[in-house]
């Protein structure tokens, strides 16, 4: 999981056990202890789904309301903060759903080509950059967030639940209502996709802050890549 | 999907970059894999690459260095009081 891991129970100790006896003993403090320590992170996390301000705040209202409602569900083996996590994704991808976005655009130009005999049809351009110089620059790092944004929705999904919220395979399709096997089809092809739209400014604006050039929408097209848009 | 692991095409090396990732490459396909990364300098830059974009994402959109946002009061106040309410 990201960050949430790091959380920590500070006046009610650092056991979450502590904490959790509160709650279940309906302890007002307790409960606005929980709120209070746990929602900046967890709104973090909204925010990452959700990008609206208003959307990631409804998102951790639901998160927590759920989170109160199952409280005797909580597996104590498991830690709070794993738990909440897992809620608020779920709350922030139901109201994506419910928002009933749908991109149709295609990644396949985004994909590596190959000859006939299945060898890489080109070689790929030099980064000239690390991810962390690219993190440590606001401009490039906003410009990562951008193409994640510019994948059709689907594969931005997909990447935020297995590369930044670390969820693993099987809780991700379950999440997403998907077997196992397509969330590992499409988390490859989403990054393979990613990949592509950042090297392709990567390699040759190395010196301008990663490529501005490349930082149009999608949302009216209907491919990505390849020279099609 | 069957692959003469013996000798992987670029196209068969891709497709198995992520099991790679993930430590989960059953014992004659990494060796193939390893085998064909050491032979194929467009492989092996590819594979660079994805492991950059990757950790360049997780870096970019999830940096423990960023500020957390500001839960405004009136918003634990809505939580808590939709908590009595449930």
């Amino acid at each position: 999981m990201a960050e949430a891991a790091d959380i920590q129970p500070s006046t009610f100790g650092d056991d979450e056990a502590e904490l959790l006896a509160g709650l279940r003993a309906g302890d007002n403090a307790a409960y606005e202890h929980l709120v209070r320590t746990y929602s900046p992170r967890l709104m973090a996390v909204a925010k990452r789904f959700l990008r609206d301000e208003q959307d990631a705040a409804d998102a951790l209202q639901d998160a927590f309301i759920n989170a109160f409602r199952n409280l005797d569900k909580f597996n104590e083996q498991a830690r709070l903060s794993t738990w909440l996590h897992r809620i608020v994704v779920n709350a922030s991808l139901t109201k994506l759903r419910k928002a009933g976005r749908r991109s149709e655009v295609s990644i396949d130009g985004l994909l590596p080509a190959f000859t006939a005999d299945g060898h890489l049809a080109s070689a790929n351009p030099a980064w000239g950059i690390t991810p962390d110089e690219i993190a440590q620059d606001r401009e490039r790092k906003s410009w990562v967030r951008e193409q994640i944004e510019r994948l059709p929705d689907d594969y931005r999904d997909i990447i935020l639940l297995r590369d930044i919220e670390e969820m693993d395979t099987a809780e991700t399709a379950d999440l997403l209502g998907i077997s196992t096997g397509a969330v590992k089809t499409r988390l490859h092809r989403a990054r393979q996709a990613l990949k592509a739209l950042l090297e392709e400014a990567l390699s040759t604006h190395a010196g301008n802050h990663g490529g501005a050039s490349q930082s149009g929408t999608t949302s009216d097209a209907t491919s990505l890549g390849g020279g099609e848009n | 999907m069957a692959h003469d692991t013996e000798r992987l095409s670029c196209k068969a090396f891709i497709e198995f970059i992520d099991d790679y990732l993930a430590g989960t490459q059953d014992a004659a396909v990494h060796k193939a894999f390893q085998a064909h990364v050491e032979s194929c300098p467009c492989c092996g830059c590819y594979l660079e690459h994805y492991k950059k974009t990757i950790d360049a994402a997780k870096r970019c959109c999830c940096n423990r260095r960023d500020p957390m946002p500001e839960i405004p009061d009136h918003l634990i106040d809505a939580i808590l009081e939709a908590r009595e309410q449930a």
